[in-house]
């Protein structure tokens, strides 16, 4: 343990530490905010750091859980903290962390409850981040269902009309499954004598009642989170009522954690008589997707395109894990590195479209013509988005349906459906924006994006081309 | 003898000593009688660690290891809560002095209930406690319902007081003792036990429900946190369910153990009542103190869901969620302490409106509190959560488990509507400078929670030795 420095530990208590810094940053009229805003993006930048040295000392051609710390916290009963990484875990911790990158970056000039944006952001990345680097169930529960509450005061604070039954939604999905899944942890921890490491739940057998309770218990703890019939109401009114792009960020990393849940849980092989209610989640699965993804695409609200986008991967990703193919899980880990960042870039420019768009009072046709630097990179985003060979998304995605169509050619072709709609939604959108025919100049045009922000967006992009060409390009192998 | 009582000697000379400084002293202020309090208390809970296993009167009165934790929880929660008791009375310009004197004279009551071994001497306690209650309660001069409240108080204290006197003397006039020993050889003999010893039994069982109101016997307690002064409800909410738990403890293990497994079942009806009664009363409640008064009794009622086997861990696990709830629940009522408008404490919801937008600090460690108290981690109520449900999956109760997990949804929810109100609502009012005294026990309380979160170890580990002393 003393070998790797508490590097995980750190990489988790940072941003915490980087929260009561911003806590106690003056934030008067003098400062104009830039104390918490510098304090909040040096928190995360740091850690990235970190993330990026954990990864030196990573050995990727392992699957097994590394750098594993353990720390006693309770004697009676007995519960260990015990943290672990593995390539996959530490893929998406530097995605989300680039992510928070992007949301400060768009939320850079709000000055609307910018102490409270980023006390809770800071809190969610740490819990997170625990959540991502948890070896045991018992952590692993401990950040699953601690993250909720910063998620529930971001969107108390930023949600927008109906917070008040948003807020209850979000509640009831997210705290039953919690709840949930704490009772699975306790039978867990009883029924094996002590806690249960992370990677070794795939491996556990049950009997009887106890193996129909747990897998059910998990189950719908971790469909609670993603965006699936029934559970999907919540995150639909959630992600068309915020309009602030780091906190849409933050609760569309939700279901990441419903996704990573059953990465870590799902049996290496299913029961018998689990046969049928996989079936019936596959059938569930892919008519929301379906339906999700026709509504985007009929719908003019970008915001809610984008949520029917992220609905549509996230049910795609599910049903690959449900595939138990090791080689999909491994390119679903790939895939996302990818698609997290792409979502919030997207998030990140649409925001900045949106807000100039209100400002000026101008419809949405034609809105990029005048603006080069906002147009390449919207597009860019966008084409990365839907799949196109520029980021790691491409040859992932390739991958996953083509098992999903070896599986099951019904199910496949659903999928491709749900996919071509949604990506169909973006590609509207964009031509929308970019429709030089409906341009008109006389009304007044927005202002390109700054060059930092440029140069910033380009660096962003360099690294979905270098995911492309090699997925683990920042270690040099 | 002497040495035995010597803790609650002390307290005793602190009565005539208010006294004398009422009497003698022309200006005698809130702090004067609270720094008088402040050092009899401490020699009191002195005595009681450096004695804590004399006892000169075995049978009748126990000291032990289990009694000294009880009796030392009592004077710290107490004493933090008479700290702040007499800021409130400082700042409403009020008479301090009958406010120390009973609740002094209570915490002489309360020691005896935690550590008394005979049924004579505990109900004579909890009779001069609940004679202490009521004029308590009376301390409210502005309001005429306080006197309704007061008597129907001391109405069903007393019938529930004759109810345990009953069951009392059946067991007497068998027996012909009133320890706790004596009874338990009797009730342990093997042979059938009469149908009327049960009702006996029952009787005092139900008289102490009554006082530590669990559900169906709560409808006191929440008019009485409602309608008395902030000093009197926080003080009745903190310091005597501490005692009743020892004492029920206490009695359940050492009295009524061989004929227990008649009453589980009905434990467990209590129980649930409690939770869904406490759960659903608070949804409903607009009025703060009340509504936390019904998260008082859902907290019974899951102190009590977790007691029913009455085994070591089962002890350990409500006795954990007991503490760090009422940790928790001094946070709360340091916090209302501090909401105050135009020289009035507020206590209804919807005055509460926005608060955090001018009471950052206040409205934290009221949001802290409140995550705590849903057992969400990485709060401190986790572990009080973790602690009973462990303990309930260990014992294969799995329909209580779901039963408490489905109650706390429910209370959780009544506990976000006062976070939403608190944080995302627009503001109604403003509201009056914070007396430092309520930032400094603020901090000191959350200072000990983290600690407690960080390192439970060192706390718990220390509390189970104590504990199985009552065994």
């Amino acid at each position: 343990m003393s070998s790797n420095l508490y590097l995980l530990s750190v990489i988790i208590v940072l941003p915490f530490l980087g929260m009561l810094f911003v806590l106690a940053a003056k934030n008067d009229e003098k400062t104009g905010g830039r104390n918490v805003y510098n304090v909040s993006l040096f928190t995360v930048i740091a850690n990235i750091v970190l993330i990026l040295r954990m990864f030196s000392r990573l050995d990727v051609k392992s699957s097994a859980l590394q750098l594993v710390e353990r720390f006693t916290w309770l004697e009676n009963p007995r519960i260990d903290i015990v943290l672990g990484v593995d390539v996959f875990s530490a893929l998406l911790l530097l995605s989300i962390h680039l992510a928070f990158i992007i949301g400060f970056i768009a939320v850079r000039h709000n000055r609307i409850q910018q102490k409270s944006m980023m006390v809770f952001a800071l809190l969610f990345l740490s819990q997170i981040t625990g959540f991502l680097l948890a070896a045991d169930v018992f952590s692993f529960y401990i950040f699953f269902e601690a993250m909720l509450f910063p998620v529930f005061m971001l969107i108390g604070i930023f949600g927008d009309i109906r917070r008040q039954g948003i807020m209850y939604r979000f509640f009831l999905y997210n705290f039953l499954g919690a709840v949930v899944l704490f009772l699975a942890t306790i039978i867990l921890y009883n029924y094996q004598n002590g806690a249960v490491e992370i990677s070794k739940v795939t491996q556990l057998s049950f009997n009887g009642r106890t193996e129909h309770f747990m897998w059910a218990s998990i189950l719908i703890s971790f469909l609670s989170r993603i965006p699936i019939w029934p559970f999907h109401f919540w995150i639909a009114s959630v992600s068309s009522s915020i309009k602030n792009p780091l906190v849409f960020i933050i609760v569309n990393l939700i279901p990441l954690t419903g996704i990573y849940g059953l990465i870590r849980f799902l049996p290496q092989t299913f029961p018998v008589s689990a046969a049928f209610y996989i079936t019936a989640l596959e059938i569930i699965g892919v008519v929301t997707m379906l339906f999700i993804a026709l509504i985007g695409f009929i719908n003019r609200d970008t915001q809610y395109k984008f949520f029917s986008y992220i609905t549509v991967y996230y049910i795609m990703y599910m049903l690959g894990l449900l595939s138990k193919n090791t080689l999909i899980m491994l390119n679903v880990g790939f895939s996302f590195f990818s698609y997290l960042i792409i979502v919030a870039g997207l998030e990140f420019v649409s925001s900045y479209v949106r807000s100039q768009q209100e400002k000026l009072e101008l419809g949405t046709e034609g809105l990029l013509c005048p603006v080069p630097r906002l147009a390449f990179v919207y597009s860019f985003l966008v084409l990365a988005a839907i799949g196109l060979p520029v980021s790691s998304l491409f040859l992932n995605n390739f991958l996953i349906i083509s098992s999903l169509l070896e599986n099951s050619f019904n199910l496949g072709i659903t999928v491709v459906c749900a996919l071509v709609l949604s990506s169909g939604a973006l590609l509207g959108d964009l031509y929308r924006l970019k429709d030089s025919s409906a341009f008109c100049p006389e009304k007044g045009c927005i202002t390109d994006i700054s060059k930092p922000y440029f140069f910033f967006m380009t660096f962003i992009i360099f690294v979905l081309i270098a995911s492309f060409i090699r997925p683990l390009w920042f270690l040099g192998r | 003898m002497l040495i035995t009582f010597l803790p609650e000697i002390v307290l005793c000379c602190c009565l005539p000593v208010l006294a004398l400084v009422r009497f003698f002293r022309t200006s005698a202020t809130p702090k004067t009688y609270f720094t008088l309090s402040k050092y009899f208390m401490l020699a009191s809970v002195l005595l009681s660690i450096i004695l804590y296993d004399k006892s000169e009167l075995p049978g009748i009165y126990d000291n032990s290891r289990y009694t000294t934790l009880f009796k030392c929880l009592v004077f710290l929660f107490s004493f933090v809560w008479f700290f702040l008791a007499y800021r409130w009375f400082l700042h409403e310009e009020r008479s301090s002095f009958r406010y120390f004197m009973l609740s002094i004279s209570s915490l002489i009551c309360l020691d005896v209930i935690i550590s008394a071994h005979n049924f004579a001497l505990l109900w004579s306690a909890l009779a001069l406690h609940a004679v202490l209650v009521y004029f308590l309660i009376l301390r409210r001069l502005d309001d005429e319902r306080i006197f309704v409240i007061a008597h129907r108080y001391a109405g069903f204290a007393a019938i529930f007081l004759l109810l345990m006197a009953a069951g009392i003397i059946i067991f007497y006039r068998q027996t012909e003792s009133l320890n706790y020993l004596d009874i338990f050889a009797f009730l342990h003999q093997g042979a059938d036990i009469p149908r009327i010893y049960l009702y006996a039994a029952s009787m005092i069982l139900a008289g102490m429900l009554f006082f530590m109101a669990a559900a169906p016997f709560h409808f006191w307690f929440l008019d009485v946190v409602r309608y008395s002064i902030l000093p009197v409800g926080g003080y009745l909410t903190l310091a005597p369910v501490l005692a009743y738990f020892a004492a029920f403890c206490t009695m359940t293990i050492n009295v009524f153990f061989p004929i227990y497994g008649h009453f589980q079942q009905p434990l467990i009806i209590f129980a649930v009542a409690s939770l869904f009664f406490g759960a659903i009363g608070a949804n409903g409640e607009k009025n703060i103190l009340r509504l936390f008064a019904y998260g008082s009794v859902f907290n019974v009622g899951f102190i009590l869901i977790s007691l029913i086997t009455f085994s070591t861990d089962s002890l350990f696990s409500s006795f954990v969620y007991l503490l760090v709830y009422l940790m928790s629940m001094l946070g709360i009522y340091t916090v209302f302490l501090g909401f105050k408008s135009q020289g009035r404490y507020v206590f209804e919801l919807r005055e509460f409106a926005g608060i955090a937008k001018q009471k950052a600090y206040l409205a934290a460690a009221l949001l802290m509190f409140l995550v705590s108290l849903i057992g969400s981690p990485p709060m401190l109520g986790f572990l009080g959560k973790l602690s009973v449900i462990n303990n309930l999956v260990l014992e294969h109760h799995f329909y209580l488990v779901a039963v408490a997990l489905l109650s706390l949804i429910l209370m959780a929810n009544a506990y976000l509507v006062v976070v939403k109100t608190v944080y995302f609502d627009s503001p109604i009012m403003n509201f009056d400078r914070i007396d430092k005294s309520i930032y400094i026990c603020l901090t000191l309380n959350l200072i000990l929670v983290v600690i407690s979160l960080v390192q439970p170890r060192f706390l718990m580990s220390g509390f189970e030795r104590m504990l199985i002393r009552v065994f």
